[in-house]
């Protein structure tokens, strides 16, 4: 169908300009957003009074442990090491493409970075659980420089201030959103080799300084995908044991700490601006403004980042105010619940362009180098637009923005009946259910504007 | 576990809900359309049976582009679209998603003509100008 897709390279300084692969979904129609809208609000309510009056999770105590054997398997330094040497040999294909071959559209640097690792962390950590702390090279580097120097991977020469929390991972995932939908030539190879670079000597460094904890918290992607882990029903249980555990537990057992809430916030925010810089609004802005495209697209980034900080803070605020009788702030208390919100934004935004542009990106992966190779023998396919259909793009989408507003309700409610006594529960809930219909109804409307 | 029952049986009902009722949605589209647009014709049908297909002509001066450039085109999947570009100076004319790339030279007028089999947005736009945006190809 795309003909020419292999044959169409050229100086692509401008090919990705409006960012990677060149299809965008069709607008939902304003009957599925009515019906997700419905649907978030009954649910919510029902839940409200439907739903227990104890809390009921258990967190990190709770799940079915997994057989003696499969847990031997899964913990088995054979595993462990070939997941490192996956990372790697990854990582290293990326890199051969990204510092030794051309820059051309046809480079696969681009689309494998932003679709099929970015992208593709979200149903991976979903299905696995914090996949990329197996697979980091990041990690598995600074776990040889620690052989090398003689000492400790988990042990730097400072401790890890623990004010720093998840500060760190919410700065680089924010730059990193910043890479993929505002700089200028993003998905041109010297773009992406400088902002890695960058990246990976600041993090080992950190690493080196304040030992291999660095990378729990404070790597953007790890952070991500154990954020997004939490969702999975393979867990690690309090008492060490590989279980398997509702997503409800799993988001239960999340640790709150400082910079959660922007972390959360940054991957709420970025998806949202995402939708919305391709809606008509937008391009109109952005075509009559005198400022720059890039001054305006970090403008509307950082916007819906605050925005998503502000409305979330007003609302533990209130529901503090409402809920307990000391009046006390819940920064971290209810921000596991708004992860399912986030990772519905994630799959309703980039489900298609994973299944059509991950194609694309094994077809450019037979030709790393440009050099009319078919290493695989994919190099002359095409991508093929009918594995999925409109319609259905249209019900996942839908979907999976409501199931995520059901998941954070449900989460955000077992929270309250535990924070709060049992006549503020109720009024204490308000405000979190308040802020998840207007993320739900506002995603809905990204969906149905764009 | 009861919680994990209970958490799973409200998952379950709004999944249910959901499904139903996002499949209504879009039946409700497709029938107001009225063709089937599940799956495109096969590529090798470049000139379509009805002959008329969608013709958009869009001019670039002074590195303005006329008409608005925000504007949204909406075609038929399957259409035959006739595109016409006619530009001051020299540039390049890209159809995103298609892939279809035509060089305009300064002063010309470049047409493309294609079959738009792939549903979803594409961005046209001129790679010389910025922003180069020269309009939104809806294919529904």
């Amino acid at each position: 169908m795309v003909g020419q897709l292999a044959g169409s390279a050229h100086q692509g300084s401008t090919f990705f300009a409006h960012g990677i692969g060149g299809r965008q979904d069709l607008p939902i129609s304003f009957s599925q957003v009515l019906v997700g809208a419905v649907a978030a609000l009954v649910i919510s309510f029902g839940a409200l009074g439907l739903l227990w009056r104890t809390s009921r999770l258990r967190g990190a105590a709770a799940g079915r442990a997994l057989p003696p054997g499969i847990q031997r398997g899964l913990d088995s330094p054979t595993l462990r090491w070939g997941l490192r040497m996956l990372g790697l040999l990854l990582t290293g294909f990326v890199a051969v493409a990204a510092f030794l071959g051309p820059d051309l559209a046809t480079n696969p640097t681009a689309t494998w970075i932003y679709v099929l690792f970015w992208v593709g962390l979200v149903p991976a950590s979903l299905l696995f659980g914090p996949v990329w702390r197996q697979l980091n090279p990041i990690r598995t580097i600074h776990l040889g420089v620690s052989r090398l120097l003689q000492t400790a991977p988990d042990r730097g020469m400072l401790p890890l201030p623990r004010r720093l929390g998840y500060w760190p991972a919410a700065a680089s995932l924010f730059s990193f959103t910043w890479l993929e939908l505002v700089a200028p030539d993003r998905a041109t190879t010297p773009v992406i080799r400088l902002y890695f670079l960058v990246y990976f000597f600041v993090h080992l460094l950190a690493a080196v300084v304040y030992g291999s904890h660095w990378f729990d918290r404070c790597d953007g992607f790890e952070a991500y995908s154990s954020l997004i882990g939490h969702m999975s029903p393979l867990g690690r249980r309090n008492d060490g044991q590989l279980v398997l555990r509702s997503p409800f537990n799993g988001l239960d057992a999340l640790v709150p700490a400082s910079g959660l809430v922007a972390t959360v916030c940054v991957l709420l925010g970025s998806t949202a601006y995402d939708g919305f810089s391709s809606s008509a609004t937008w391009v109109r802005t952005t075509t009559s403004s005198s400022l720059s495209p890039e001054v305006l697209g970090t403008l509307g980034l950082a916007g819906f980042v605050a925005a998503a900080i502000v409305t979330y803070s007003i609302a533990t605020w209130l529901a503090g105010t409402l809920g307990t009788e000391s009046r006390r702030a819940l920064p971290g208390a209810f921000v596991h619940s708004i992860i399912p919100i986030a990772a519905g934004y994630v799959i309703a935004h980039y489900f298609s362009l994973f299944v059509f542009e991950g194609q694309h990106a094994l077809i450019l992966a037979s030709d790393p180098l440009v050099k009319g190779w078919n290493l695989f023998g994919t190099a002359h396919r095409a991508i093929d637009y009918t594995v999925i259909s409109a319609s259905t793009i249209a019900v996942v989408q839908v979907l999976a923005i409501v199931l995520g507003h059901v998941m954070g309700v449900i989460s955000a409610h077992d929270r309250a009946v535990r924070l709060f006594p049992p006549r503020q529960a109720v009024a204490g809930q308000l405000p979190l259910l308040a802020l998840m219909i207007c993320y739900t109804v506002g995603g809905l409307l990204l969906l149905f504007t764009s | 576990m009861r919680s994990f029952r209970l958490a799973s049986a409200v998952v379950g009902l709004a999944l249910g809900v959901a499904i139903t009722l996002a499949g209504c949605g879009s039946g409700d589209d497709s029938s107001g359309s009225g063709t089937a647009t599940s799956s495109p014709p096969p590529t090798a049908a470049t000139t379509s049976p009805s002959a008329a297909g969608t013709t958009i002509d869009v001019t670039i001066a002074g590195g303005k582009v006329t008409p608005d450039p925000s504007r949204r085109v909406e075609v038929k999947t399957g259409d035959q679209v006739h595109l016409t570009v006619t530009s001051d100076t020299a540039d390049e004319i890209h159809i995103h998603g298609y892939d279809i790339e035509k060089e305009v030279s300064a002063g010309g007028t470049v047409t493309i003509a294609f079959a738009a089999d792939i549903p979803g947005q594409f961005e046209v736009e001129a790679h010389e100008i910025s922003p180069g945006l020269l309009f939104t190809l809806v294919v529904k």
